[in-house]
Formats: C-alpha cells, structure tokens, sequence
C-alpha cells in the first residue's frame, strides 16, 4: 500500500518527440509531399503556432479568447507594413511584432480582465471584430483596406551550402536533448551527431550528391532514435524499441520507395533552393543564400524551428512558478487569491504572452504569402484557434499538433477528395475491416453482439447510396454511420438484449441487398460530378466538432493532470487456488 | 428634428428585431449559463424557411398576404423550435457536466453544421422574399415627412406583443415560475419537483421559436437574405442581450432598442460628425457599445451582480 500514492509525473524519455521531430524534419522530403502539401504543411504548421499561443491563455490560465485573430493581424501587418514602407528585413521585425501585439493584448485586456467568463469571451469576440473592421476601413490609413497589403518581403539569410536547415535543427535537438541527460546513452547520440556531419560535409566529396540528403537524413533519424532507445533503457524498452524500429522501417520504406522522385525532385530543386550563382565565402566554407521563393521547404524548416522552440518553451513556462500560478488561477480563483497570487497580473500576463507570440505567428505569415488582408484574421479563424485548443485537448501540447491537423488540414485536404473513395474498389472492404476490427477490440467478451452491431454500422454507411445512387448520399452515410456508432454505444446500456436482433435484421438486409447489387464497389464515376464535398466541408466540420465533443468531453488528448494523485494498486489476479476452494465446499 | 424622428423610428423597428432574437440568447442563458452560438443559425433558417413556403407552398395565397404571412411565420416557429428542442437534445444535453469549454464547441459546430445546410440549399446566394409582400398596408402619418409604414406597424406591434407576451409569460404562470426557478439552481428546482429536463426543452422551443419569427420578419421587411445572416446579425442580438445584462429579459428588450438606435443614428449622423464611410461603421458600433457598457457596468445595464459562492 505504500506504493499507493505516488507522483503521476514521471520523467519523460522525450522519446515520441524526438521520433517526430525527425520525421517532421524528413517530410518534405516524402514521396507524397507535392508543392501544395509541402505549402499546407507551412500554413498547418503557422496555425500550430497559433494553437500553442492561444493555449497559454485558454489552456494554462483557464480564459476565454475568441478574438485571437486580431493579435495574429496585428502581427502580420506590422510585418507587412515595416517591410514595404521601411525596408526592414521581415525576420527582424519579430521583436517588434512581439512588443506590438503583446502591448495593443495587455492595453486591450487591462479594462475588462475583472469580467467573469462569458462576458469576456464576448467582450474578445468584440476586440476581434473591431480590429477587423478597423482594418478593412483603412483607419490610420497604411492598412490597405479591404485589399489588404501586397509585397511584404520574404525572409533572407545566409545559411551553409547543401541542405542545411535539417543538419541544423537536428544538431538543436541533439543538444537539447543532451542536456537533459541522465544516465548512458550519450555515446550513440553523439555518434549519431557525428554520423550526420559526415553525411553532410565529407561524403559530397566522393560521392554524387544528389541521393545524398536521403542517405544522410535516414542515418541521422536512425542514429538519434537508437540513441533514445538504449537512454531509456526501462522495463518496457521492449514497446519503444518496437514502435521505434517501426517509425525508422517506415522512414527507410519512405525513403527507399520515394528515392527516384526524391532525387529527381532535387534535381529541379536545387535552382530553385538557393541562389546557386552568387555564393559567398566565409573562412573558406562556401555559404550560398537561402532562397525563400516559391519553394516552400524553406519556410518549412523556418517554421518547423519556431515550433520547437515554442515547445520548448511552452514546456518550460507550464512548469515555471508562473506556469502554477496560472494552474492555480484556472482551478480555483478564490483559493488563488487567498495563496496571495495577483490573479489580475497572472491574467494579463498570460494574454500578453499569447498575444504577443501571435504576432510571432502573424509574422511567418506575412512573410510566407507577402499579401496580408483583413479576411485572414476574421471571426472564424478565432473560431478555429479556439477549437484547435479545445478539441485536441485544453492545456495539452499534443492536443494541439492533433487540433491542428483536425480543424486545419483535414479539411484542406478533403478539399480535393469527394467520399467516393470510401465506397470505390477496395474502399469498402477496408472500412468493414476496420468497423469490424473497432468492434471486436471493444467487445472481447461479446463476440456475436459485437459482429451484428459492425454489420449494423456497415448497413447505415452503405445504405444510403446503395439504395438511391444519389451522390450527396455518400455523406449520409457516413453520417449515418457515426450516428448508428454513437446510437448503439448509448443503447447499449438500456437494450442491450434487443438490439443484436435488431442489427441482424440490418445485417441481413445489407447482405441481400449487395448480392442483389452485384460488387461491392459500385462503379461511382458518373454520379461524382454533381456533388462537391466542398460545399458541406464546414458541416461536416460542425458536425465532427459536435460529436467530438459528445464522446471526449475534455479533448482527445487532455492535459496531463499534476501533482499526487492516487494510483489503483493492482490486485493480484491469481484464482484462488482450488485446494482452498475444495476446503470451504466440505 | 424631423430627421431624428424619423431615424428613431427606423431605429426601434431595427431595435425591435434584435430585442426578438436576444430574446432567445438571454432564456438559453438563463436556465444553462449557456452561449448558443447555435441560435443565430436558427434565426436565419427562420428567414430560409420562411422564404421557402412563400416561394413554392404559399406561393397561390400571396394575395392574402396578410394571412399567408401570419401562417408561415406560425409554421416556421414549430419547426424552428423543434429544430432547437432537438439540438438541445443532440449537442447540449450530453455536455451539461462537462465543463465550460465542450458546450462552446458543441454549440459552434452545431452554427457550422446549420450554416453549411442553408448555403447548400441557398446555392449561397442572395434569395429575396416575393415582391410587394405587405407593401400595401396603411401608413401612419405623423407630422411632415416624419412617419411610420405599415409594414412598420405591424413588426412593431409584433414585437411589442412577443416581449409582454413572453415576459407575462414568465412572470405569471407556474412554468414561467419553474423556469425562473430553473435558472437559479437546477438542483434545489429539481428538489422542488420541477421537471429540469422539461423546463429546458421548453426553453429551447420558445427561444429558437421566437428565432424562426423573427426571422420571418426580418425577411419581410428588408426584402432579401443569404446564408451568413445568421453570423452577423446573430452575434449583434446576442450583444443586444449582454448590453442589457444576460439571462433578464427586459433587459434583452432594452439592449435591443439601444443596439438598434445607435446603429441608425451612426449612419445617419456620422458623415455630419467626420465618419466618411459611416455604414461601414455600422457593424463596430454593437462591439464598441459593448465594451464601453461592461467596463461600466461588467453584468450590463440591468444585470444583477452576483455575489461569488466562497
């Protein structure tokens, strides 16, 4: 029992961080990453920026903001307005974004942080939509109006020659990571540090340099995981060793699969990478500038370094002094003050902080499109900051890579998908797997209710379209699937004995129904052009965004609760043996 | 003078629709200590709605238009209160222990959901109710150019109608008592043997109700819509609501009026004061308003300051 209690927070290993940060380095780099993904990546990765700083005011310190666009805005026009009338190279008006919209946060915060909860969320919404409608008016007149301003300047500097930015931010995590060094380890790291120098600056020498970035990022990502791996070298090392050979095979097939596109990409690319023509010499190392030009892969490492630094930072601040005050502040107010926090101070210093790394986030904006319009930083890009942060968990630095990618990039790419793709060729086969494969995990002990309620499932997804051929049917399948989902997890509980016969008589008629039809994928190809998936993109969002909701109240990755906090102690879950049995029965 | 009249009147017309949709805001935050992002939404499928039987189902009885319009507005409000008693069921009700944040969600995906329905049946579009609907009714004249229309009269007098209804409603019956009682405490109501659940599905019929009339008044008056209508004019009613202090339906009323006021006397005077673009103003006034009024008064104007629980 004295095992009982003990603290939830364990050292971490940084193990997934790392296995993602190299394959965050190396994605560009994939065969399925074209021009308009690597540019989503860029906008998805701004947005994540801007997740992570609307979560110091809504995650750590508890506060409604809804008007977050207008700091994002005010950034990027400070941006876009020092570098077209002052020349100002864009990067370096960084320090000056921050102290802008830090500032316009804490002058625009101070009157109203005595308001409770939802009048200031409405009071935010407010901000937003004034800054939005002062900009389109051209107030102070150097905003552009509603056009917006075009020509903000791209980032310049001159970095080493070949490839440089990965190489750079992997010798960043190495030494991040070392310094949190406990035990053994180290010699692999380094070695791997070591391995990827190598990679980069001896082997052009010999060799052809064009497959060379390949070889050099698999040996860098392979080297720094195995390093991890032997570092945290617990008792379910075995788990992590097996996830981690998995991201490296994945990475190698990557690699391998992807290396005729990969160097005939750079082939292309280099021209376009750097001004090949007008290098400079530094200590006898050949420096080449960075072209930041219609080639995203720059502004991908120049944002994927912001993010890990902001991380890192945020991790930081959420363990700091003012980093409890804020967990403090958010779960008991009243109790706070009594500590003798300044709950007032903590607020606008929590809104100052976020703010003002908006503007950070604004600035890789202006920089990355050059044309910053007031559309950009409207209502609904609130809208969707806000959700970021609370669908992938408030508080939480995974919840917002995930929110991200839920309330960002999905929806991009749905853009060019129709639903199609679910009941086409081997589309349907997949999704009943995969409904199947849900279930019986959930049902263990349950077998034959857990098949009928998947065939039921399945029944409501292909229904629809089936039956009528109307092409917007698709989506009621789909949605009608998730409700069956949800419809069945909450009967379940109520009519658990007559919903098998139920889903039977579905399963039944689905099955009729398809033999009648002939294949499972029915050939879709004419219906498709009347229908976009486009137009309903947003309900669809709405809808997910609702359901989400219903079944992970708390987000899908919720904030690690700190502090003590009781563990199960396991019973030992050995029978009784027999004998003993036998003895009572006697 | 005249001008001021004149523009007072448009103002409490304006005024009058806004106090109809807060309206609704200010019940659902009543019982729920809610924000239903959803109920602009469902104004404006008020509008959708009405504007799709006076097309095709009420098309042939235009000539009665008094009547054909009083019958559709009577069926959009059951099928708009039907439509938020059900969203009440779907989005709401699972989240009602689930914190402050979910709710939020909840209520914005529902706003995305209902908007995407009525751009898709719009075609996004700019849809106009028929030509001449209750153009032809009675004006009132005052004195010199200042005067009401009829069609002014009539909303006026509807919305007149709709607030001391509703708030007789509320004072003097025993479910107005058992909302109210709602409001200040589910538990201590539920002890009383009040049917909590009931109360707020009725609440949700009534607000969105009120929506969907609204709507179908909006439509009327200014002749034509499209989808975004709920956002916008939404998002002011739901200031109109604070303004007054949330949750208090005179107050609603109040914050309505004043919203609408200020909004016609800044087109109308703000060229005169140095606005250059004075309706391009017009959407800041509500946000500005807003915040002079809650750094003033941080419930609104009659909002009751509660005492915190230690």
């Amino acid at each position: 029992m004295d095992q009982a209690l003990k603290y939830v927070r364990r050292p971490s290993s940084h193990l997934w961080e790392i296995g993602l940060l190299a394959l965050a380095l190396a994605l560009p780099y994939m065969s399925f990453m074209d021009r308009s993904r690597t540019s989503l990546a860029v906008f998805a990765g701004i947005y994540v920026m801007l997740g992570l700083s609307l979560n110091v005011i809504v995650g750590y310190a508890g506060l409604f903001q809804l008007g977050h666009a207008a700091f994002f805005g005010l950034g990027a026009y400070t941006a876009a307005i020092l570098s077209i009338d002052y020349g100002i190279t864009i990067l370096a008006t960084i320090p000056i974004a921050i102290l802008v919209a830090g500032g316009a946060a804490v002058l625009v915060t101070k009157p109203i942080l005595h308001l409770r909860g939802d009048y200031l969320c409405i009071v935010t919404i407010a901000f937003g939509e004034i800054f939005r409608i002062a900009v389109t008016n051209n107030v102070f007149g150097i905003t552009g109006g509603s056009n917006g301003l075009f020509g903000a300047g791209r980032p310049e500097f001159p970095l080493p020659w070949l490839e440089p930015v990965p190489a750079i931010m992997l010798a960043i995590i190495l030494a991040l990571h070392l310094l949190g060094t406990r035990k053994s380890g180290p010699v692999l790291q380094w070695g791997g540090a070591a391995v990827i120098a190598t990679a980069y600056y001896l082997l052009p020498l010999g060799l052809d340099r064009k497959p060379l970035f390949v070889v050099s990022m698999a040996m860098g990502a392979v080297a720094v995981i195995a390093g991890a791996v032997l570092r945290s070298n617990r008792a379910s090392a075995r788990v992590q060793m097996i996830v981690l050979v998995g991201i490296v095979l994945a990475f190698a097939l990557g690699t391998v699969l992807g290396a005729e596109t990969i160097t005939g990409e750079i082939a292309y690319s280099m021209d376009e990478y750097f001004n090949v023509d007008d290098p400079t010499t530094i200590l006898g190392v050949e420096f080449t500038p960075v072209a930041f030009k219609r080639d995203a892969r720059p502004y991908y490492y120049l944002v994927l370094g912001f993010i890990v630094l902001t991380v890192v930072g945020m991790r930081r601040l959420q363990n700091s002094r003012l980093g409890r005050a804020w967990l403090y502040v958010r779960e008991d107010q009243l109790a706070a003050e009594a500590m003798g926090i300044d709950t007032t101070q903590i607020k606008l210093i929590a809104f100052a902080i976020g703010s003002a790394w908006a503007g950070v986030a604004g600035v890789l904006y202006a920089s990355r499109f050059t044309v910053v319009a007031p559309e950009s930083f409207n209502f609904l890009q609130s809208v969707i900051m806000f959700s970021i942060v609370v669908l992938g968990g408030s508080g939480s630095i995974p919840g917002v890579l995930v929110g991200t990618l839920g309330m960002v990039v999905l929806p991009e790419l749905l853009r060019d998908a129709a639903p199609t793709f679910m009941y086409e060729g081997a589309g349907p086969v997949v999704i009943l797997a995969l409904i199947l494969g849900f279930y019986l995990y959930h049902a263990q002990d349950r077998l034959p209710a857990a098949v009928l309620e998947s065939a039921a499932i399945a029944a409501a997804f292909f229904l629809p379209p089936l039956l009528l051929g109307e092409p917007a049917l698709y989506v009621v399948g789909i949605l009608m699937a998730l409700v069956m989902l949800i419809a069945i997890a909450r009967l379940r509980r109520r009519t658990a004995r007559y919903l098998p016969w139920v889903a039977g008589a579905l399963a039944v008629y689905t099955i009729v129904l398809l033999a009648a039809g002939g294949s499972l994928g029915p050939d879709l190809s004419d219906g498709v052009s009347g229908f976009r998936i486009m137009d309903w993109r947003d309900g669809l969002m709405g809808v997910a965004m609702v359901l989400m909701m219903m079944l992970r109240p708390a987000g899908l990755i919720p904030e690690r609760r700190r502090g003590i906090a009781p563990v199960t102690v396991e019973q030992p879950s050995e029978p009784i043996p027999t004998a003993a049995r036998q003895q009572t029965t006697v | 003078m005249e001008t001021f009249l004149q523009q007072l009147i448009n103002g409490l017309t304006i005024g009058g629709f806004y106090a109809v949709v807060a309206l609704g805001y200010t019940m659902v935050y009543g019982v729920l200590k809610l924000i239903n992002f959803a109920h602009g939404d469902m104004f404006m499928w008020g509008t959708l709605a009405g504007w799709g039987l006076l097309t095709t189902v009420f098309a042939g009885l235009l000539d009665l238009d008094l009547i054909a319009v009083l019958i559709v507005a009577i069926v959009v409000m059951a099928f708009i209160g039907l439509l938020g008693m059900t969203i009440e069921r779907v989005a709401y009700r699972p989240l009602r222990s689930a914190g402050r944040l979910s709710p939020i969600i909840s209520a914005l995906g529902a706003a995305f959901a209902l908007q995407a329905v009525a751009r898709n049946v719009s075609e996004a579009r700019w849809r106009t109710y028929p030509e001449g609907l209750l153009k032809e009714m009675p004006d009132l004249h005052l004195s010199g150019t200042v005067g009401l229309s009829g069609l002014q009269i009539l909303m006026l007098g509807v919305c007149a109608a709709v607030m001391i209804g509703l708030y007789l409603f509320v004072q003097r019956t025993r479910i107005g008592t058992a909302m109210r009682a709602v409001s200040l405490d589910h538990n201590v109501s539920r002890l009383m043997g009040i049917n909590v659940d009931r109360i707020i599905s009725l609440v949700f019929f009534i607000g969105p109700a009120l929506g969907g009339l609204a709507g179908v008044m909006i439509g009327t008056y200014y002749g034509s819509f499209n989808f975004t209508l709920g956002w916008v004019f939404g998002l002011k009613a739901f200031i109109a609501a604070i303004l007054g202090g949330i949750g208090n339906i005179p107050g609603a009323v109040l914050g309505g009026f004043i919203l609408g006021i200020s909004e016609t006397m800044v087109v109308a005077y703000g060229p005169d004061l140095g606005l250059v673009d004075a309706s391009a103003w017009k959407d800041a006034i509500a946000y500005v308003l807003l915040i002079a009024i809650l750094i003033t008064r941080p419930t609104g104007i009659l909002g009751e300051t509660v005492a915190e629980k230690v």
